[in-house]
């Protein structure tokens, strides 16, 4: 499958982390809500991400061989805290239904995935810039991960927890989404401008971006505007007709998931590894 | 730890390719994989043109980019201090071949593995040279120990940062590359044949 699988793999893998770290959140801030159709979509998101890596692998079987250089290499410790994410994520589901009323583990279980999370999407970033591909190296590979993982996480928690959140300001989970894709946007520009004064490897990487600049574009316009959406609804007074906001939360939701898989195509896309070499 | 890598003299160099031709028969490679490649180069403009042929394999780094990324430990440093790959080990993730600085690893979507030059070890225990060093009709690549490699060419310039290459700081590459003037030019274009 390629770099597909990777998209896959990455951007679910993030966004579980995401609606994971928001489930967290609010079980501290609304200790009286549980929130199953999140953990749902996050257990579900971080099953197909692994699927997914594994989908990449020439010898899907021998993945486990991984462990073996756990803590040393940085692509074996994302692969074994993303596996142990989404056992954490699979977990929660099933405390959540077999548990409801044991509210500390749950929170425990949200707050102990949150963390492993959060490190696995520090770990899937060092993967990248770590390499020897030009475009992937700085800081803007982890800002981008880590936006990713929040404005995803934010607005899918959104979606799947409407009916728990009715009657609560969902102001923060709005400017999040907002912060995180301002974030990502502002900290390209320096990224794109440091790339010129590198070699060739990183100025074709640029000419390839060139070459796509519509997807670019197009990748800032959902993105941002998916942002944008979502701030009205998650804005709005809390007593405010509900359907209404559950459409634009969801139109956002679409905007955002479909920029953020155009900006990661985009992320593959411009691969260039070396100067010169074999190929 | 000593390390073992090539020499190449690029002024002799013809680019005939014999190398990478004996390599590819040599390990059996299929269309789409290359151990060694040589590539062609052009600089400057009339009235100073220059030309230049550079023959590219796994430069069997001290510091190895494949090795420090590899999550199974496929890729290793052998006790002869070449750079090797455990097949058994390999899963086929491909993040070498993002890690290596020079496009050495390839991967073979027919095994779902990667593969790369290992310095013809098989010949290399049987104190033979491995085969692109003996096809070289020009003796222009040469095998061995790097300081013995640089003892043997004392007063030659040796260099293992070209302009086409990445530099060498990033892999400490055992390489020692005789260069030719118009290859440490930056305007180098890249001629394909």
């Amino acid at each position: 499958m390629g770099e597909t699988s990777l998209l896959i793999f990455s951007l679910c893998m993030q966004a579980a982390i995401g609606t994971m770290l928001f489930a967290f959140l609010a079980e501290i801030l609304y200790k009286d809500k549980r929130f199953k159709t999140a953990a749902i979509g996050s257990a579900v998101l971080a099953v197909i991400g692994v699927f997914a890596s594994l989908a990449h692998l020439g010898h899907p079987l021998s993945a486990l061989n991984v462990l073996s250089r756990l803590g040393k290499s940085w692509l074996s410790t994302e692969a074994v805290l993303s596996g142990v994410f989404a056992g954490v994520a699979v977990l929660y589901v099933l405390f959540l239904y077999l548990r409801s009323d044991d509210r500390n583990l749950s929170a425990g279980l949200s707050g102990i995935g949150s963390v492993l999370g959060l490190i696995a999407v520090f770990s899937m970033a060092k993967v990248y810039t770590t390499t020897s591909v030009s475009i992937w190296q700085g800081a803007n590979t982890f800002i981008d991960f880590y936006a990713t993982t929040v404005a995803l996480g934010a607005l899918l928690f959104l979606i799947t927890s409407v009916n728990e959140l009715k009657g609560v300001s969902k102001k923060v989970f709005g400017y999040s989404i907002l912060a995180a894709v301002v974030l990502q946007a502002a900290s390209t520009v320096p990224h794109i401008l440091g790339l010129n004064e590198m070699g060739s490897a990183a100025q074709s990487s640029i000419q390839i971006l060139n070459g796509m600049s519509s997807l670019v574009w197009t990748k800032w316009f959902l993105i941002l505007g998916g942002a944008g959406i979502a701030l009205y609804p998650a804005s709005a007074k809390v007593q405010e007709d509900a359907k209404l906001n559950v459409n634009a939360f969801i139109t956002a939701g679409a905007a955002l998931v479909i920029g953020q898989v155009i900006g990661r195509y985009l992320f593959y896309a411009a691969l260039v590894v070396m100067n010169v070499g074999l190929v | 730890m000593r390390y073992q890598g090539f020499y190449f003299n690029m002024a002799a160099c013809i680019g005939c390719r014999t190398c990478q031709v004996a390599c590819k028969d040599k390990n059996d490679l299929k269309i789409g994989t290359i151990f060694r490649r040589v590539r062609h180069f052009e600089t400057g403009k009339y009235p100073s043109p220059g030309v230049y042929y550079y023959s590219g394999a796994c430069n069997h780094c001290a510091k190895p980019k494949c090795v420090e990324g590899c999550p199974t430990g496929a890729m290793h440093i052998a006790e002869d201090g070449t750079v090797q790959h455990n097949s058994e080990k390999c899963i086929g993730c491909r993040y070498c071949v993002w890690n290596c600085p020079y496009g050495a690893p390839q991967f073979i979507p027919e095994l779902g593995k990667v593969a790369k030059c290992d310095g013809c070890k098989d010949l290399r225990d049987k104190g033979e040279n491995p085969i692109c060093v003996d096809a070289c009709v020009m003796r222009a690549i040469e095998w061995g120990d790097l300081d013995e490699l640089k003892a043997r060419h004392k007063g030659e310039e040796l260099t293992s940062d070209l302009p086409i290459l990445s530099s060498s700081t990033i892999a400490a590459p055992s390489l020692l590359v005789h260069a030719k003037p118009a290859a440490k030019l930056k305007d180098f274009r890249e001629k394909a044949v």
